[in-house]
């Protein structure tokens, strides 16, 4: 039971208790697939989606109330989503994948989530999850260009492959207004089993000078902005453990920094950890890992017009892709063509 | 001040050992879940309280009501059983209170920003808290009471841990029946 008087946090900062014994035959099979990963896709994508969103319309002004809105963390009223839609959507369809949409028709703000989807072949009803919202301000390369750029790539090396799981894509809309469309996603889900979700959320930016990265209050991290920041709850706990040892077994032991609250990750003390699409999972009592850079505590450019690719780190954000793709073919149990 | 001070000093373990005891107070009572929609400010409510002895334990029960606690029935019921003890006119006492609570936790937008989010979150949330309370400087002065700096941490009893209920009691007086 949760610590009733206590919103403390316990902290697993690289130190992981037990690192799991992971099946050679498996890693070995999450070392293949991950290999695939290419740094120059990664980055055509981050380009591409940049693009999209410099050519798109913002969202009508009119909705929010600017004046009641701090604008410098939420410049709402230059927010972008349709063409970054429609270039996931594409892609996924590009990559042979069936693409439906979760599409709620709000009289304000309707959300469209996009799904790429590849069904289990042993346990189908048993899901793994890969995520990152589409909707960015301004350019967004960081914020959350990188985080679909990682999850397009994913889908690209899982094309055409065999998951014993089922493995499923979602880009989120909304996410930088309020976690609109995963709240709503998870809030329509059936009774199904997801084992992992990973959601990507500024993965691509790195400062390893002393100083670069700023604490978030009450965790004790490192002042060098050069780690994946890998943030779990408990039922995400074993999961987490599972990534670190991953990382370290595939050749980047100092990667993956992990943090776990306890219980169901929601608290007055987690409110930083709460910031991202995993959010709605964790209040729902499912499976979620949260990736991210740290976004506003190492970031400059964060939710401003320099958020642009050549700020991002291509070598980072490839380290950051081929640990999350071997975390998704160990929990999806593949790949096998 | 110092009258009272040697009022106290004149009657130690002479106040009235009645067993029943009314007191009004001011409070400030912050609830927060740590997210971005959240009440930061303290909000200022006024109580009423009801008390029995009972050998060590002071049980009570109570109302509170926020005037401008937001929500549309910013009122709080309470009841608590607090382990108390006599040293002169000192009445230090510690324990539990259960309430039910009509402040939200949750401070829906109104900038127009969707949500979805904070309304899901309020809807986890019940209206029964868990606290313990502490009254560390409680004193009694023939058939009055005083208390101030009343302390109290709690949490939503459906969701434990979830949110954060941090209240302090300003000025409480009372009288014995």
């Amino acid at each position: 039971m949760r610590l009733l008087f206590a919103a403390l946090l316990f902290l697993a900062v690289s130190s992981c208790a037990s690192r799991p014994a992971l099946d050679e035959a498996a890693l070995s099979r999450a070392g293949d697939f991950s290999a695939g990963v290419e740094r120059a896709r990664l980055m055509a994508d981050v380009e591409a989606l940049v693009d999209a969103h410099l050519k798109d319309t913002p969202l009508d002004c009119g909705l929010f109330t600017p004046s009641e809105i701090d604008t410098a963390r939420r410049p709402v009223c230059n927010l972008t989503r349709e063409r970054a839609r429609q270039l996931v959507r594409e892609r996924f369809e590009s990559l042979g994948y069936t693409v439906t949409t979760h599409d709620v028709a709000d009289p304000r703000f309707p959300t469209s989530n996009v799904i790429a989807e590849l069904r289990g072949t042993e346990r189908p009803d048993e899901v793994v999850v890969v995520g990152a919202h589409y909707d960015a301000y301004f350019a967004g390369a960081d914020d959350n260009s990188s985080g679909v750029a990682a999850m397009l790539e994913l889908a690209r090396l899982a094309s055409g492959r065999r998951f014993a799981r089922t493995v499923r894509f979602v880009g989120f809309d909304l996410e930088e207004l309020g976690l609109v469309g995963s709240t709503r996603y998870v809030q329509a889900l059936s009774s199904e089993r997801i084992v992992a979700s990973l959601v990507f959320d500024c993965i691509g930016y790195k400062d390893a000078r002393p100083g670069a990265q700023q604490g978030l209050p009450g965790f004790p991290i490192p002042d060098t902005g050069d780690f994946l920041a890998a943030i779990a709850n408990e039922q995400s706990g074993p999961r987490l453990e599972e990534l670190y040892t991953l990382g370290s077994r595939l050749g980047s032991p100092n990667l993956v920094r992990g943090v776990m609250v306890p219980e169901d990750g929601t608290g007055p003390a987690t409110g930083n950890l709460m910031r991202s699409d995993h959010a709605p999972f964790w209040m729902a009592g499912q499976s979620a890992l949260f990736l991210t850079d740290t976004a506003n505590f190492r970031n400059p450019n964060y939710h401003k017009d320099t958020d642009d690719p050549s700020t991002l780190d291509p070598d980072f954000l490839a380290d950051v892709t081929r640990v999350s793709a071997a975390a998704l073919a160990f929990w999806a149990e593949g790949s096998r063509p | 001040m110092r009258s009272w001070l040697l009022l106290a000093a004149l009657l130690p373990g002479a106040a009235v050992a009645s067993t029943q005891e009314v007191s009004l107070g001011t409070t400030a009572v912050v609830l927060t879940n740590g997210g971005s929609y959240n009440f930061p400010a303290p909000r200022l409510s006024l109580e009423a309280t009801w008390s029995r002895e009972a050998g060590s334990w002071r049980l009570g029960a109570g109302v509170r009501w926020a005037p401008a606690g937001r929500g549309s029935f910013p009122v709080e019921l309470y009841a608590r059983a607090l382990l108390s003890t006599r040293l002169g006119p000192w009445r230090p006492a510690v324990g539990p209170e259960l309430g039910l609570s009509g402040l939200p936790v949750i401070r829906l937008p109104t900038n127009g920003l969707p949500g979805d989010l904070p309304e899901r979150q309020a809807a986890q949330l019940g209206p029964a808290y868990v606290a313990l309370h502490a009254v560390p400087l409680r004193f009694a002065f023939g058939r009055f009471t005083a208390s101030t700096l009343e302390l109290q941490w709690g949490t939503s009893l459906n969701r434990p841990g979830s949110t954060l209920r941090l209240q302090l009691g300003l000025l409480h007086l009372g009288m014995t029946l």
